[in-house]
Order: structure tokens, then C-alpha cells, then sequence
């Protein structure tokens, strides 16, 4: 506990948090103000009101939040090691397993601090262009004020898990390997990779399902509408396993891991 | 089993590949010594600090500190020890207080006024609130220092704590050693390339070669045995170097 808050501590003392959520905001005033120049046939904004926005633009930032998990998931573990800092926190009585548990605590901290800040903002910006409107519209359905903040919150909640299950696999590559592009770059890739396979119609869909990628843009869709028990039952096994998986692989590198800086 | 013993490493081997770095080592550091740990550059000696901190493994051997086995109760042994390895490291953007409060943070049933206390022991208050990216290299050693106090151990182990300081940072520090060492009754374990420095202030020294302890003694005992040569002229005799490095 004492180790999630000094991460804590250490993150709103950083400059990077704060233009994170710079860029998000940007990302969401451009969005707007590309559809309002008319370029709506692209976006996918249904309805112009400030409800139905963060639904409709779930996916948009996604590309921007595994980044954003990336770098920052490179700063507390590659560069702490690269730089010496962890040794502050070795050299006192902490073991390796509480240290590893600390860092993915923090990660989860970062993306739901990032998502809540996310849904915010593009609720503010929306308000400020379009004004909050009388329903929330998704997907063609239309809902009222409160079914529709109900499946926003329930979309962007459920949206965590593979988020997380993502981080993990980020801490995995941070605490093996070096140098921070690296674990920025494989991250990256891995994603890049992912997506294109997941487009690749040879492969079944169900081992397409199983993909991070896939889990990233699709599991909280299956929460919209109600029919979806397999999938979401697959999705939670697969996403439970991605983090049981890479949480043990990397508890075994920090284990024996010299600490050489 | 000597009573007095503080630190002891028990055959201490490590390997990089198939270099042996650090081969069977056998250190005694005593309650209340202030223990040189001599070598040149590159003869093992912060690869040992490492081991003895726990913050690499060794392929054979054992850490014992004030009784605990570094091996299978980590967390007791290294709450004995206060500890600057290789260079002290911190976290740039934050002031010297703001680190140290995070480490406090992690000592159970600190005092509050610790910190403030262990910043005036190193005579930092006055920069305590500045950002430490702005810390001159003495400045950052003597933080270092102050953390390594933070959680009142019985062993501060510092490496090469003089090393890229000027004379006058280099005489705070060791001043600095032979304050902590009498007045709060700290044993500390320094390693140093500079033979002379460490003959000033240490009662024990250690001299490591090629990852290998030559000899362990007193400075007393060595400097009367050899006639009052110096200890840099008692080096060179021990590990066959020439005095003339050229
Ligand atoms: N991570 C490493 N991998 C391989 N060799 C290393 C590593 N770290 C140190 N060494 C080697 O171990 C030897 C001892 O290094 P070190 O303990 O840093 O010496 P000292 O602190 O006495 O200057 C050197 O020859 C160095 O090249
Ligand atoms: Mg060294």
C-alpha cells in the first residue's frame, strides 16, 4: 500500500501525466470540430449531444491509451532500473514480489485514472459543442438519459480488463528488457501485429477473440446488448489468463533479476 | 562464532558469463570499525556491495548481517543496513525532502521528525526543498547519506562515497563518517580506490584483487608490520603491482 502511494506520488509529480491528458483533451476538441466542419460522413459521432459522445468514441483513444500505458509503464520499471532509482526502494526491506505487485497496481491506478479523466472530458467538450440532449443514441438504439450514462459507465468499466490485461503483458516486456524504446516499440508492435491479425479472415474467430488486440476494441461491446454470454464469458477467461500468465512470467524474471545500475 | 561480528560473507562467489567477478570471498567487518574496502577500479568491489545489498545474487556463498542470512530473511538483514551502491540515484524532479519522505514511507515506526533530522546530520537543510536535478555531485552524496541514516542501522555501506568530489567535498564526507561513526555509534563499510583517503579515517581495511581478498587486518597492525610504509606502498606489495602505474 505504502508502495502504490509513492508510485502515486511520483506520477502527479511528473510532467507526462499532465500532457497525457492534454493530448486527450486535444484528441476530443479536434474530433468535434471535425465533425462540425462536416466531415461527419468519417466520424463516428451519431448524434450530436454531449450523452451519447463518450460511448460512440470508446475506441477512438484507444491507440492513444496503450501508448500512453506503454510510456509509462517503461518509466517505473525500465528506467528506474536503468537509472538506479529502484535501488532506493530494494534497498529497504521490500521484497521483490510486493515491489512487482506495486508496479501493476500503479498500472491499473494509471488507466483508471486515464479512462475516468477520458469519459470527463469528452462529456465537457460535448457539452461545450453540442449541448447534452434529450437521449443517449448508440449503435441506432436509442436510450434514455439514465439507461444511457448506465451503459456508458458499464462499457468503460468493463473496458478495464482488457486494458489491464494489456498493461500486464507491458510490464512483462519492461522488466525484461533494457531500454525504454524497446518496451515502447515491442508494445507498440505487438499491437500493430495484433491488429493485423485480427483483420486476417483465415483465422478462426474464436482464436481471433483470444487476441489482446480484439479484447482491447471489442469486449465492452458485448455489453451493450444482451445476448453475448459466450463471448463474455471467453473474453473474461481469456483476459484473466493473459494477466495470470504474464503476472507469474514476470514474478519469475524479478525474482532472480540483478540489479546492475 | 565472534559476537563483535557485524558482517560477515561466507565464500561469496559470483560469475558474469564466465568471468569469475568475485571469487570466495570471506570479509569480517566489527561492531563500531570503520572498514576500507580498497581495490583499483574494476577489481570487484561494487559487484561485492552488490551482493552483500542483495541487489544481485550470488552463485555460491552467504550474507550474514548482525546474525540474519541475507539468503532466507532478506527484509530483517537488510533493515540493518543503510546503503549508497555504485552512485546515490534519485528521483530528479522531486526535492531531496520529497524523496526522502517517500522512503520513510517504507520504515515501519519512522518518527516524523526523522527526516529533518538526518538532513541536518549531512547539513542539507538549507536545499532540502529544491528539486535534486539541481544538486551538485557532494550534495546528492550527502543525500545519499542521509537516506542510507534514515532507518538508524547498525551499517552504512557506502561505495567510493569521495569519488568525483573536490578536496573540500572530499573532507566534509569523511569528516562526516568520523562524526556518524563516534557519535551515533554506526559501523561503516567504504570502499575506495583512493589508498591515502581511507588510511585517514579506517581502523580495518580490506584489499580486494581481481575479485579476490588479499588480506584483511588492521591499518595499525599493517603499518607497524611493515615499518610505517604507507598503506598505498603496502598495497602494491601485497597484490605484486608495481607502485609505478606507468
Ligand atoms: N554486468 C556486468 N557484466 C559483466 N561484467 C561486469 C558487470 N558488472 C561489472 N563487471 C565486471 O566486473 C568487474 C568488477 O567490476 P566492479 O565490481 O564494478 O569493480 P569496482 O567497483 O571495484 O570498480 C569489472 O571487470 C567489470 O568489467
Ligand atoms: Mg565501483
Amino acid at each position: 500500500m505504502k508502495l502504490l502511494q509513492n508510485e502515486l506520488y511520483k506520477l502527479f509529480k511528473t510532467k507526462k501525466l499532465y500532457i497525457f491528458l492534454l493530448i486527450l483533451v486535444v484528441m476530443r476538441i479536434m474530433a468535434v470540430y471535425l465533425y462540425k466542419a462536416g466531415t461527419e460522413f468519417q466520424t463516428v459521432i451519431e448524434v450530436a449531444n454531449a450523452q451519447s459522445l463518450p460511448i460512440a468514441m470508446k475506441y477512438d483513444a484507444v491507440q492513444f491509451l496503450v501508448i500512453f500505458m506503454g510510456i509509462y509503464i517503461a518509466d517505473i520499471l525500465t528506467d528506474e532500473f536503468k537509472t538506479g532509482t529502484v535501488k532506493l526502494t530494494l534497498l529497504r526491506p521490500i521484497g521483490r514480489a510486493q515491489l512487482l505487485n506495486s508496479k501493476f497496481a500503479a498500472m491499473a491506478a494509471f488507466a483508471v485514472l486515464l479512462n475516468l479523466f477520458l469519459v470527463l472530458a469528452t462529456y465537457i467538450v460535448g457539452l461545450f459543442a453540442f449541448g447534452w440532449g434529450d437521449s443517449t443514441v448508440y449503435h441506432g438504439v436509442t436510450y434514455s438519459v439514465g439507461d444511457g450514462l448506465l451503459l456508458t459507465a458499464k462499457v468503460y468499466a468493463a473496458s478495464f480488463l482488457p486494458i489491464i490485461a494489456f498493461g500486464m503483458i507491458c510490464i512483462f516486456v519492461a522488466a525484461a528488457s533494457k531500454n525504454m524504446v524497446t518496451v515502447v516499440a515491442v508494445t507498440f508492435i505487438l499491437f500493430i501485429v495484433g491488429e493485423f491479425l485480427s483483420a486476417l479472415s483465415v483465422i478462426p474467430s474464436v482464436i481471433r477473440t483470444c487476441l489482446i488486440v480484439n479484447q482491447l476494441f471489442f469486449f465492452s461491446d458485448y455489453f451493450v446488448k444482451n445476448n453475448h454470454h459466450f463471448e463474455i464469458t471467453l473474453s473474461v477467461v481469456v483476459n484473466l489468463s493473459y494477466i495470470t500468465v504474464f503476472y507469474l512470467l514476470t514474478l519469475v524474471v524479478f525474482r532472480k533479476k540483478d540489479v546492475l545500475c | 562464532m565472534n559476537s563483535n561480528l557485524l558482517l560477515q560473507t561466507r565464500n561469496l562467489t559470483k560469475s558474469f558469463g564466465d568471468r569469475k567477478i568475485i571469487n570466495r570471498l570471506n570479509l569480517h567487518v566489527m561492531k563500531g570499525d570503520i572498514y576500507g574496502f580498497l581495490g583499483r577500479n574494476g577489481q570487484g568491489k561494487t559487484t561485492a556491495i552488490r551482493l552483500v545489498t542483495g541487489l544481485i545474487f550470488p552463485d555460491s556463498g552467504d550474507v550474514i548481517i548482525d546474525g540474519h542470512h541475507l539468503r532466507n530473511d532478506f527484509k530483517n538483514t537488510i533493515s540493518n543496513v543503510g546503503a549508497i551502491v555504485e552512485s546515490p540515484s534519485f528521483y530528479g524532479y522531486l526535492s531531496g525532502y520529497d524523496n526522502l519522505k517517500l522512503m520513510a514511507n517504507l520504515i515501519p515506526g519512522i518518527k516524523k521528525d526523522r527526516i529533518d533530522e538526518v538532513l541536518d546530520m549531512v547539513r542539507l537543510n538549507h536545499r532540502a526543498k529544491d528539486k535534486v536535478k539541481t544538486y551538485s555531485l557532494g550534495m546528492k552524496q550527502r543525500l545519499g547519506i542521509a537516506n542510507a541514516l534514515l532507518s538508524s542501522p547498525k551499517l552504512i555501506i557506502l561505495d567510493e562515497p569521495t569519488n568525483g568530489l573536490d578536496p573540500q567535498g572530499m573532507k566534509e564526507i569523511k569528516e562526516m563518517i568520523v562524526q556518524l561513526a563516534a557519535e551515533r555509534n554506526i559501523t561503516f563499510f567504504i570502499s575506495s580506490h583512493l589508498l591515502h583517503e581511507v588510511e585517514q579515517i579506517c581502523n580495518r581495511v580490506g584489499i580486494i584483487h581481481s575479485g579476490t581478498l588479499l588480506c584483511e587486518a588492521e591499518v595499525e597492525e599493517l603499518t607497524q608490520k611493515s615499518k610505517g610504509k604507507s598503506l598505498e606502498d603496502i598495497y602494491f606489495d601485497i597484490t605484486g603491482e608495481g607502485g609505478d602505474l606507468a
